[in-house]
């Protein structure tokens, strides 16, 4: 009771909900602009945090997180570009909505189903995440390893796309996650001589790199011809709420279990909750034919899905230390900086802060309903912000970030060679949250895995000798082989058939 | 800037056997059998079998001639001088800033790549400079006196 009170004493202040206010405006803004991705608005909020206590820093990463992930509906029914990549799956949907001249009900339901699913994902979250704790307690580095390697497996063979592209993208991520003194022998690797190396490659330039200043390098090269301002007026937002909520309430509840779910798996995020959950609402639906012609009941279903998806990515973020999607990556890796050590114990040692997360998931899905109301009345000037103005301005946020990390020009070089990198990688459709869950994992793994060949000298069957190991081994296995072996299944079986 | 998938898978061949060859210099813990070198080099076989896999796929799709994917239309600007030179100099300017950060400190250098940038992207120059300008001061401001993150402040020292 005593923690709770303190977290309420932590929260609110006047600075800390200043700030979050603050970064909630940001979030809006990023998310409602194409092409600017929730992961990148957290990118370049990053450098700002570093200079905040602990709670701000966090309260700052989930209220923007969350008002881009909605933000991303409004661009997507307005203009039919989806604002992020958790929108894209209903965004033709609801931009046929608008079509029809029901834009206010298709972005009323985003913003109403939106603050709905990330409140059920945060009481999933409270819920949850100190039960699985004390599971976590008793995990050793068998379980962990696994744990990791789980999580990196579900990044690539859940994405979309080419898993070997999203392998590529993985072990790109683990190769730079060796370099420097930071391994089990405290050897340097990879450093080329070079003293800045030494300490490992800096999470933060090469997240501002491969996220922000590819996008830069992108409209660089593509140029601003895109969207044209909308035309559609917005009428009032709250229309059909109730009957939405009373009509929907399965397809509701469906999208906000499938989003936790697939948030709190390691590794898949936001944007396959959304595509996952668009995909079961038609395929459930009685009115499937309806599917694509402007019908709430998807966009219902997904957009809850999305937001619910980001509050599950929590759990095994703070419980495991493994990031949910690339948002909790970056977030891993800020609560190291503050010496926060994401991982069971923290719910022991911490549970101030603990409870300061969940009561400031609380607050920023309230706030969303205001705060996006806002938003989508404003939408008409946010993506009246001319293009070739902003990226030159967030390109000069890159650098300051990057060289705020550690006040020195290395940040700002490593920032550049990674996003030339990003840059490179999406251009050949080679996903980039593998990598930067390389990137965060690979420490993980590569300590987990030494320490579990030295206790169990040498033996592979080690990691499978404990029940939970045991679980999470052939669970990733399992991913990993039964693809192939449906495939070989299905061609012996149509090769009788086509003799 | 689309390549081909087998020159990539090239590449990541390369940098596997490069990275495998670099491990075999790093030292064992002592009394123990796996050392610095065992997680880079599965890295890096990993690495090169997914290059391989590419390079076979890449050289399969060139020979089935396939007609471009939906997808593939943004290989386009290749062809155009101005992009590359856009990408050029945008790199450019981000290097120089680098260099000459030190030198001019952060306000004349940050002007200078935001300037240069909005021009780069056709804005009208006077409106490219002001945007310049302003930026720099902007997050000068909230990064020297909020933040307190020491600036290069160079030429403009004693203001």
């Amino acid at each position: 009771m005593q923690a709770i009170e303190a977290a309420f004493g932590l929260v609110f202040q006047g600075h800390v909900l200043l700030v979050i206010g603050l970064a909630a405006a940001f979030g809006l803004f990023v998310g409602a602009i194409p092409g600017l991705t929730a992961t990148m608005a957290i990118a370049l909020l990053v450098p700002v945090t570093f200079f905040m206590d602990p709670i701000t820093a966090v309260g700052a990463m989930i209220s923007c997180s969350a008002m881009a992930i909605f933000a991303g509906d409004i661009p997507g029914t307005l203009l039919r570009i989806p604002g992020t990549p958790a929108s894209a799956a209903y965004t033709s949907e609801a931009y046929a909505m608008t079509r029809k001249g029901e834009g206010e009900i298709a972005l009323g339901a985003n913003l109403f189903f939106s603050a709905l699913g990330g409140l059920f994902g945060t009481a999933v979250l409270i819920i949850g995440a100190p039960m699985l704790a004390e599971v976590a307690l008793k995990f050793s580095s068998f379980e962990y390893f696994w744990l990791a390697l789980l999580g990196l497996t579900c990044a690539v063979f859940i994405g979309s796309g080419s898993a070997t592209k999203g392998l590529v993208s993985l072990f790109l991520g683990l190769l730079i996650a060796t370099v420097g003194l930071n391994n089990p022998a405290g050897v340097p690797r990879f450093t080329f001589g070079s003293v800045d190396l030494m300490g490992g490659v800096d999470f933060i330039p090469a997240m501002i790199g491969l996220f922000a200043v590819s996008e830069v390098l992108r409209v660089m090269v593509h140029g601003t011809a895109g969207w044209s301002a909308p035309q559609a007026a917005v009428g009032n937002l709250f229309t059909g709420w109730g009957r939405m909520f009373v009509k929907y309430w399965p397809q509701q509840l469906r999208g906000n279990v499938m989003g936790t779910a697939i948030g709190a798996l390691p590794g898949a995020g936001a944007d396959i909750a959304a595509w996952v959950s668009y995909a079961t609402s038609r395929k459930f639906s009685k009115t499937p034919e309806k599917f694509g012609t402007g019908h709430v009941e998807g966009i219902i279903e997904s957009t809850s899905a999305n937001n619910a998806a980001l509050a599950g990515a929590w759990v095994p973020a703070l419980v495991f230390g493994i990031p949910g999607d690339s948002i909790t990556a970056v977030v891993i890796g800020v609560l190291y900086i503050k010496g926060l050590n994401p991982g069971p114990t923290i719910f022991i040692n911490n549970p101030q802060m603990i409870y300061a997360v969940f009561i400031i998931f609380i607050l920023a899905n309230v706030a969303m309903i205001p705060l996006g109301w806002a938003a989508i009345k404003a939408a008409k000037q946010i993506l009246r912000v001319p293009r070739n103005l902003l990226m030159p301005a967030i390109l000069a946020f890159c650098i300051v970030g990057a060289f705020a990390t550690n006040n020195a020009a290395y940040g700002v070089v490593l920032m550049l060679g990674f996003g030339v990198l990003g840059f490179i990688m999406e251009e050949n459709d080679i996903p980039i949250a593998p990598c930067i869950l390389g990137i965060v994992l690979g420490p993980m793994l590569e300590e987990n895995f030494v320490t579990s060949m030295i206790k169990s000298e040498g033996s592979f069957l080690a990691f499978f000798e404990r029940p939970i190991a045991a679980a999470c081994g052939i669970a990733t296995l399992a991913i990993w082989f039964a693809p192939p072996l449906i495939r070989l299944v299905r061609r012996a079986r149509s090769a009788p058939a086509a003799a | 800037m689309r390549v081909n998938d087998a020159i990539i898978g090239a590449a990541l061949v390369g940098l596997g056997a490069a990275t495998t060859y670099a491990a075999r210099a790093f030292p064992a813990i002592p009394g123990q059998q796996y050392g610095a070198s065992v997680f880079p080099t599965v890295v890096a076989v990993f690495l090169a079998g997914c290059g391989l896999k590419l390079v076979f796929d890449g050289v399969r799709r060139r020979r089935v001639a396939e007609p471009p994917q939906p997808g593939e239309t943004r290989g386009d600007w290749c062809r155009s001088g101005r992009a590359w030179f856009n990408l050029a100099a945008c790199l450019a300017l981000v290097a120089g800033y680098v260099l000459f950060a030190p030198v001019l400190g952060f306000l004349l250098a940050m002007a200078a790549v935001v300037t240069g940038c909005c021009l780069l992207l056709d804005a009208k120059p006077w409106v490219a400079l002001v945007v310049g300008v302003a930026t720099a001061v902007v997050i000068h401001q909230a990064f020297t006196l909020l933040l307190r993150v020491p600036l290069p402040r160079g030429v403009l020292l004693p203001f």
